[in-house]
């Protein structure tokens, strides 16, 4: 039973964004208090996320444990889809937003987005590429538009040159973390 | 039912086994205890000695599980003539005060031992000394069940959990968590029914229960966890005098007769390891692993140097000089398993730098900085367990016995990282803080603030917040050295400052509850390397909590 409500309330997976997002237990308290490194603060809750599970002793009949795996499966769904609402109030509140005004999904605006964005980069200096949600349908135009940011030299010329600024930007933050006088 | 288990526990127990037990049933029929003589010795025939509600003076020696046959009357007849004949002699007490001798015994008393005891009784009267009471396994029955009143647990699941505390295995380490949320399920806001006498009698039934279960551990010599234990029990009895403000004459008695239990246990440890070659255990040879005697290592040294710490506040004695060369020669088996062995670093980090060498304490805390920076801050590693973490789940989790649902994230975070900085430059390790500052300040800096002073108490808090500290770049180190210096001393319960002794033990066993500033309330009162000060003060100085970006 602890191994099964496990995998609806911690396993993420499935759950492509979710499961990127690194999870701790906080095992007390009614919340936690965030201050963040440009020194914005947040407080928050916990909120209750539950999940309603409705096994048909028929149907288990019928299935066998195949119909408790659907339960428990529209349980976890119900669960990630409170969390994900979650997620993105949050990221809402504190994340700037770049208006696309109605415009179709592009890599010219991909590049308007990254220039408001923090970028950052491993240990040898590879920029790490940040995650792209978007709906399944804008799934092939976005791998179109990636496509012509790889391919078309001005794009290409205008990425180069954003990922060296945003390089340098991550520099002068990782050179700010010292201790001085 | 449970009474029958607190029979079978008490006809059992030896003398010294049940005399803390036996002290708490005198504190709830209005005695107040004058002394505990150490180990069994009997000072001139008396175990305990106590004043009456009546205000006479009361002396006890103890015997037992054995009946006292004519042969064991024999043997112990010269005790107990010193326990009627000789003074009472004590600090507090006036020599020629008299004083009631009582033999108890947890036994019976059998064949012609009755009517030749009673008869010596008779004698030593006639010459002028006091009569001697006798005190049976009947009598001491019924005191032991008007103790706990109507405060033993009546429903199956705790009457289940005290059976599974009743049959343990004693070597295995307590249960802390277990053991903590049946103590306090036991003193809960409902069964309590109110503050004074009801809050005493809660209390009271409470120390007794617990007194079973942890007797057994000191019968198994597990010293530690029958120290870890009674400080369950001393901060309970703290849970629920904050929680109810409780008045402390209320729960005095039985709070200082937690701490004689618990510091006899200390003193047992110690005594153990004076005695030892090496920190092996031969019964358990095979899994006598590297990674579980590193952390009984721990364990073992951070408990001796906080008895140290406690000894010399309550009378500054040097440090004993078996205990100093067994940290000596025990240091280089020290290993970090979780971040629950932070505070055994610490208090053994502060003994060392005093007795062995500064630079040596300071290595101890570079090491611990440098291991969570090295792995906590890599991605794709479960990092190191938090502090929420006891070192026997964590053995598990590294033994690969833990199920799967119980795994956890710590990577990029740390509970205690922001200690250890914090005692690196309160000692002027600037160089060390800007060698470790940048991959340090990537980790969050995690505390858990407790709501109030009854949360401070309990194992788990509901009502309070994890506060999760990013530090805003680049550091000031004249400011975070200010800040440092300058631990708000309300940033822990009064009571713990108040009876400091009390700071350590609780520390080592509730060690999720040492917060940042926590540990600079620690190296404050025993690394002397801060001051505390009032929470204006610390104001002015800025919050301990963030560390201060520069201007």
């Amino acid at each position: 039973m602890q191994s099964q409500s496990y995998s609806v309330s911690r396993d993420r997976f499935g759950e492509p964004l979710l499961a990127n997002i690194p999870s701790h237990v906080m095992h007390e308290g009614q919340g936690f208090d965030l201050k963040r490194e440009d020194g914005s603060e947040e407080k928050s809750d916990f909120k209750k996320v539950t999940g309603e599970i409705l096994i048909n002793l028929e149907e288990m009949q019928e299935k066998g444990e195949a119909a408790i795996d659907e339960a428990l499966s529209s349980a976890s769904k119900q669960m990630l889809e409170t969390q994900k609402k979650m997620l993105f109030e949050t990221l809402d509140r504190t994340v700037p937003k770049h208006d696309a005004g109605g415009r179709p999904l592009s890599a010219e605006i991909l590049l308007e987005t990254w220039q408001t964005m923090e970028f950052t980069f491993d240990e040898n200096g590879n920029w790490q590429h940040p995650q792209i949600v978007v709906n399944p349908v804008q799934a092939p135009r976005l791998e179109k538009e990636l496509k012509r940011l790889e391919n078309e030299p001005e794009l290409k010329i205008r990425l180069e040159e954003l990922i060296a600024r945003k390089k340098n930007e991550w520099n002068d933050r990782e050179a700010n973390r010292k201790l001085v006088d | 039912m449970i009474e029958k288990l607190i029979e079978n526990w008490l006809i059992n127990v030896h003398e010294l086994g049940y005399t803390i037990p036996f002290c708490e049933v005198l504190i709830s029929r209005g005695y107040t205890i004058v002394r505990i003589s150490r180990q069994g010795r009997g000072e001139l025939g008396k175990d305990v000695i106590a004043r009456a509600p009546t205000g006479e003076l009361h002396t006890f020696q103890l015997k037992g599980p054995r009946d006292i046959t004519l042969r064991e009357w024999q043997n112990i007849q010269n005790e107990v003539r010193d326990l009627v004949q000789l003074p009472v002699i004590d600090p507090a007490i006036n020599r020629t005060e008299t004083h009631v001798p009582f033999l108890v015994t947890n036994g019976e008393i059998v064949g012609d031992a009755l009517t030749s005891i009673e008869e010596y009784a008779n004698v030593w009267e006639r010459q002028g000394h006091p009569h001697l009471q006798i005190w049976r396994k009947h009598d001491l029955l019924t005191m032991f069940s008007e103790a706990h009143g109507s405060y033993l647990p009546t429903d199956l699941v705790d009457f289940r959990e005290f059976v599974q505390f009743y049959v343990s295995q004693f070597e295995d380490r307590l249960p802390r968590e277990r053991v903590a949320r049946f103590l306090q399920k036991l003193v809960r806001r409902e069964a309590v029914r109110g503050r004074g006498r009801d809050a005493k009698r809660a209390i009271e039934s409470m120390v007794l229960m617990a007194g079973y279960i942890l007797e057994q551990y000191e019968r198994a010599e597990n010293h530690i966890s029958a120290a870890e234990g009674w400080t369950i029990v001393g901060a309970t009895i703290l849970h629920v005098a904050a929680r109810d403000r409780v008045r402390k004459r209320d729960y005095a008695p039985s709070f200082d007769l937690t701490w004689t239990a618990l510091y006899r246990n200390l003193q047992n440890l110690q005594d153990e390891v004076s005695k030892r070659k090496h920190f092996i255990e031969p019964r358990f040879l095979t899994a006598e692993r590297d990674d579980i005697r590193g952390a009984r290592t721990t364990l073992t040294l951070g408990w001796l140097a906080a008895k140290h710490f406690i000894d010399s506040r309550s009378g500054s004695r040097p440090i004993d000089k078996s205990v100093l060369e067994t940290i000596k020669r025990e240091l280089k088996w020290l290993r970090f398993i979780g971040e629950s062995d932070w505070p055994y670093v610490m208090v053994v980090s502060l003994l060392v730098e005093r007795f062995v060498g500064a630079a040596v304490g300071e290595a101890l805390i570079l090491k611990w900085i440098r291991w969570i920076t090295v792995i906590n801050t890599k991605k794709d590693v479960i990092g190191i367990p938090s502090p929420y973490w006891p070192q026997e789940k964590v053995l598990a989790l590294l033994h690969q016995k833990l199920p799967p649902y119980e795994l956890e994230m710590f990577s990029g975070e740390s509970y205690t990282i922001h200690s250890a900085m914090d005692m690196l430059v309160r000692r002027l390790l600037r160089q060390a803080i800007t060698h470790f500052w940048p991959s340090a300040s990537r980790l969050s800096f995690c505390d858990y603030i407790c709501a109030n002073d009854s949360e401070w108490f309990a194992w788990r808090g509901f009502d309070g917040y994890t506060r999760v500290d990013n530090p805003q770049q680049p550091v000031s180190w004249r400011e975070w050295r200010r800040s440092a210096l300058n631990v708000p001393r309300a940033s822990v319960p009064l009571i713990l400052i108040e009876n400091s002794r009390w700071l350590l033990p609780f520390a080592l066993t509730y060690p999720h509850r040492v917060t940042r500033e926590m540990s600079g309330v620690i190296d404050a009162l025993f690394g002397e390397r801060a001051d505390l000060v009032s929470a204006e003060s610390a104001a002015r100085t800025r919050s301990l909590g963030t560390i201060t970006r520069s201007e």
